[in-house]
């Protein structure tokens, strides 16, 4: 049973859109035009959402009750017990199903007349004419990696005008939230007018890791122990098995680990160790909770709206949100970088000494440019070099003894390009290699 | 603590945020009793972020059938629902998230029938919430809930914006759970456990790896006790001068005659440290204002029969500060991470724990005695255990939220804060749906009625604001706007106050985090949040 598609119950239903859809008002976006036409307008954008957790399972409802109709969602993830405390689209009987799929029928069940097409996959799965498919794409994802990923994808589609300009056509806005406990952040990057993710990669907290010989030698924490226990000890043990790796969600996995750690800490006098403690630290848990996914989403769907029908302004562009202590949100646009390796459209340029080893320049590559497992080439006397490739065990082996010879051995000369690739990109990044001389690097230092 | 329990499925569900709140705050969480009033897309998402981390119960008191409208902003009917009890379906549909929580409904008599009548109990509830409740409805109840004093969370959408009013008569935040804390170490006025174990240090005969090893609280204490010896002086480094000839100090304490280049190369990482958190650690020790503010209460000051057990736990910590604590509070026993061994971190570790166990167990015993003399004991002596080492360890943040009533309120102060502004012209749609019994630009189909509703706002603007009849520019583009958005409840704006509301349930359910104190504007346009007191 549902209710009739015909248009004056269409505009009974959506009074409370058409109010600011059928009007003007000061705060309006100067392109604003009101008109009846709007509402159908919002029925036919295509809007993709990548992540269906606790920021999707927000959106996806947010953007069905915001009037769209052509939704698409993207994640690989299957359903999980301790998601239920805020993933509201699903229930004990999904455990295990697609997130994805479940989330899309549950929305297509509560909210008739809207269409939403799941995908369980890897962003990584679509090219760039899947992507260009959408009007606007949200994010709501606990990976920065994935976010780096899209963000470069979508650069990679712009085009550019004979002044270096990007088309404002091509650009496909980002829309992306974040949260983590009781704090949260929105922002909307609009690549060549905005900062993007790889200009503010700092906004991201540092990731924590204990020194070694604090785990080795020195604990003094119940963390130190646990991890003391999953690097050191584990390997040496196997306890499962050889090539069995540490599955976070298996009870009995943990519980060696619980068990070992709890060993340890006796016998340093440190205490904390329990089941949650060590899962969280395995499992590297970041808290949730309900009420700030729906913040967060609720944000990014305003603004998805707003960028839909010009109906009000924009927001500048990049919010904060906290409620521990009050409620407290700050918005402000952070700097776009003139230099940025992914939004910037200008090659990179490092700068190394004439005489360094090939390793040390691909650690400067990836500590600069915070790389994964980066892919290096580059075009020496018309013919293309790869120099660097960790991806098969062939061309690993086939590419490592570079590492050891110097530039010029390589053939390295000044002001070559090289393409770098990444898991954390969708496209390569141009390099320009810039040799400084010994004398001028031993008298600078 | 040895062998740990495998969690339990209810532990799994709530992991992420029993991270959070612990497990204390999530059996006050299932103890809650939530009454909403009004089932509408606000009041669902309110609900809806309290029902899905585990709820005691909720009420819903609605009186509304689902109309299509409805179908455009509520997530929680459905269009097969039209022309059903709202209060229902909602009921129904917030229960299937979570069958632990426990739903009631109300749809018959209304609101405004049930508060004329005066029978229903409305203080078998923890927090009452309201969402877009008519300006006259809500003065009652908030008047009637001040005198039970129930807190009450006036929530509201309007368009782009919204809105939260705390009223609460009297609210206690137990643990603040603070981001930025300075931990206590309290270096000018040392545990003399402490003094002890850093005298029992030689530095002279120091091995290089007791050398390299040692803590930085350490090094930062040695430094101090010779900087003082130095200088005549009991208090800590002050002026720039002072605190350049501390760093000499310390500097100098850096040398060891073993040390050869590689250890230089290594940069001494525990006397950086030292250097680095001479900012956090050498600070004064003293008793907060706002702990001041409470020993000085009235509550505080003539406990009796009824007063609430918060009050008995201040005064005890007020004794044992004026006693024991010789002017400072309980020490709180957590240390900071250093870089160090085990041995000399758990050393000083454990100085700080014994300190508390002892502080702690002197505000128990000065706790029962005032138990005893006011006649609580034995119904409250059980859970007092646990609740006095809590209050010990967040000494330094308890609070009191006492908010001013809603009735009371002065809305024609103007301020310059835009934000605020907001509230005081969405006052003023309140006063138009007084004299109209309905919100400017409401009707959609008529542009003459729109105009007509623009000018009667305005109209009751200037009869408030009269004798200063030169209304603000910003003001008059404010109220324009709220007209086009004629009480519009956009979805996405119901869920941000919906998420926030919830959450402000939920400190006041757990006693955990602070409340806002006490109006909140969002303000969808620009993205923004302002909190004031009214």
């Amino acid at each position: 049973m549902t209710i009739p598609d015909d248009d004056s119950t269409k505009r009974k239903r959506w009074t409370h859109l058409r109010r600011v859809l059928e009007r003007a008002g000061p705060f309006k976006d100067p392109n604003f035009e009101p008109s009846t036409e709007l509402l159908s307008g919002i029925e036919s954008v295509r809007i993709l959402i990548i992540g269906a957790g606790g920021l999707g399972c927000e959106l996806l409802k947010d953007m069905a009750l915001m009037g769209f109709c052509r939704i698409d969602i993207i994640d690989m993830d299957t359903i999980d017990l301790a998601n239920l405390n805020r993933q509201f689209l699903f229930t004990k009987t999904d455990i295990g199903k697609s997130k994805a799929e479940i989330a899309a029928k549950f929305i297509m069940n509560r909210i008739p007349n809207c269409n939403v097409t799941p995908h369980m996959n890897k962003i990584q799965d679509f090219d760039a004419s899947f992507y260009s498919q959408f009007r606007i794409i949200v994010c709501g994802l606990d990976s920065i990696v994935a976010r780096r990923w899209i963000n470069s994808m979508l650069v990679s589609m712009l085009q550019y005008d004979e002044n270096n300009q990007v088309v404002p056509t091509s650009i496909i806005p980002l829309i992306d939230g974040g949260t983590e406990g009781f704090k949260g952040n929105a922002r909307v990057i609009m690549h060549g007018y905005t900062s993007c993710i790889e200009c503010t990669l700092d906004l991201f907290p540092p990731q924590v890791n204990f020194p070694q010989c604090t785990i080795a030698n020195n604990p003094r924490l119940p963390e130190h122990c646990v991890e003391w226990v999953t690097s050191i000890l584990w390997p040496k043990e196997k306890p499962f098995g050889p090539g069995v790796n540490i599955d976070g969600d298996s009870v009995e996995h943990i519980q060696w680990i619980v068990e070992h750690a709890t060993k340890r800490a006796n016998e340093h006098n440190i205490t904390g160790i329990n089941f949650r403690f060590t899962q969280g630290v395995v499992k590297r848990i970041i808290p949730a909770v309900a009420s700030t996914n729906a913040v967060i989403a609720s944000i990014c769907a305003t603004e998805v709206f707003k960028l839909a029908t010009s109906s009000v302004l924009l927001m500048n562009n990049y919010t904060m949100f906290n409620d521990i202590e009050g409620i407290y949100m700050l918005t402000y646009p952070p700097e776009k970088r003139e230099d940025c390796p992914i939004c910037s459209n200008v090659p990179v340029r490092v700068q190394i000494n004439e005489t360094a080893k090939f390793q040390e320049l691909v650690d400067q590559l990836i500590e600069k440019y915070q790389l994964i497992a980066p892919l290096i080439c580059t075009q020496i006397d018309g013919q293309s070099k790869t120099l660097y490739m960790t991806s098969t065990q062939q061309m690993l082996e086939l590419t490592k003894p570079h590492l050891r010879m110097t530039l010029q051995e390589l053939g390295l000369t000044n002001g070559i390009e090289m393409l770098v690739g990444d898991p954390a990109r969708a496209s390569s990044m141009r390099v320009i290699i810039s040799l400084t001389s010994s004398m001028e690097t031993t008298t600078a230092k | 603590m040895s062998k740990s329990s495998i969690p339990c499925t209810k532990q799994i569900q709530y992991d992420r945020q029993l991270r959070l709140w612990g497990d204390h705050g999530q059996r006050a969480l299932e103890s809650g009793r939530v009454c909403l009033i009004g089932a509408n897309a606000l009041g669902t998402e309110i609900l809806k972020s309290l029902v899905l981390p585990g709820l005691g119960s909720f009420t819903i008191i609605d009186h509304q059938l689902v109309t299509i409208d409805d179908c455009g902003s509520n997530f929680f009917v459905h269009p097969s629902m039209i022309d059903q009890s709202r209060a229902r379906v909602t009921c129904e549909l917030l229960t299937q998230l979570n069958p632990d929580v426990h739903g009631i409904y109300i749809d018959k008599p209304s609101i405004d029938d049930l508060l004329q009548q005066n029978t229903f109990d409305f203080s078998q509830f923890n927090v009452v919430i309201t969402a877009n409740l008519s300006i006259n409805t809500l003065n009652i109840l908030a008047r009637h809930l001040w005198i039970l004093k129930i807190p009450l969370l006036v929530a509201r959408t309007y368009g782009f914006i919204g809105t939260i009013r705390l009223q609460v008569f009297e609210h206690y935040v137990i643990e603040v759970h603070s981001d930025d804390t300075i931990p206590d170490l309290r270096l000018d006025r040392p545990l003399i456990t402490f003094v002890n174990y850093c005298n029992s240090i030689d530095f002279k005969s120091l091995t290089r790896e007791e050398h390299l090893h040692l803590p930085s609280i350490i090094i930062l204490f040695k430094t101090l006790q010779l900087w003082q010896e130095q200088y005549n002086s009991k208090n800590l480094p002050q002026t720039r001068l002072e605190k350049d000839e501390f760093r000499k100090i310390l500097d100098q304490l850096l040398h060891h005659s073993a040390y050869d280049t590689h250890d230089k190369e290594k940069l001494l990482e525990n006397f950086e440290e030292a250097k680095r958190t001479i900012p956090s650690r050498l600070v004064k020790t003293h008793l907060p204002s706002t702990i001041k503010d409470l020993f000085q209460d009235r509550s505080c000051l003539e406990l009796s029969h009824q007063t609430n057990l918060f009050w008995f736990v201040i005064h005890a910590i007020k004794l044992f500060t004026e006693n024991e604590g010789q002017g400072l509070l309980p020490v709180r026993g957590e240390v900071p991470d250093m870089i160090t061994n085990t041995i000399s971190y758990i050393k000083i570790l454990k100085i700080y724990q014994e300190q508390a166990t002892k502080d702690c167990e002197i505000v128990n015993k000065y706790f029962f005695d005032l138990l005893q003399k006011y006649n609580r004991l034995p119904d409250e002596c059980i859970i007092a255990c646990d609740l006095v080492e809590t209050y010990c360890k967040n000494a330094a943040f308890l609070r009191v939220l006492r908010t001013t009533a809603i009735n009371s309120e002065n809305y024609l102060i103007d301020e310059t804060e835009s934000n605020r502004s907001w509230y005081t012209c969405l006052h003023l749609c309140d006063l138009f749906y007084e004299k109209f019994r309905r919100y400017p630009g409401e009707f959609l189909s008529d542009e003459t009625q729109f105009e007509t509703d623009l000018i009667d706002l305005k109209q009751i603007n200037r009869k408030l604001d009269s004798g200063k009849d030169l209304t603000s520019d910003s003001k008059q583009k404010f109220l324009e706007e709220l007209c086009r958005y004629g009480a519009s409840e956009l979805h996405s704006i119901a869920a941000l106050i919906g998420g926030c509301c919830a959450q402000e349930a939920i400190k006041l359910i757990t006693h955990q985090y602070v409340p806002i104190d006490n109006t909140l504007v969002y303000n969808g346009i620009e993205q923004s949040i302002n909190v004031f007191k009214l």
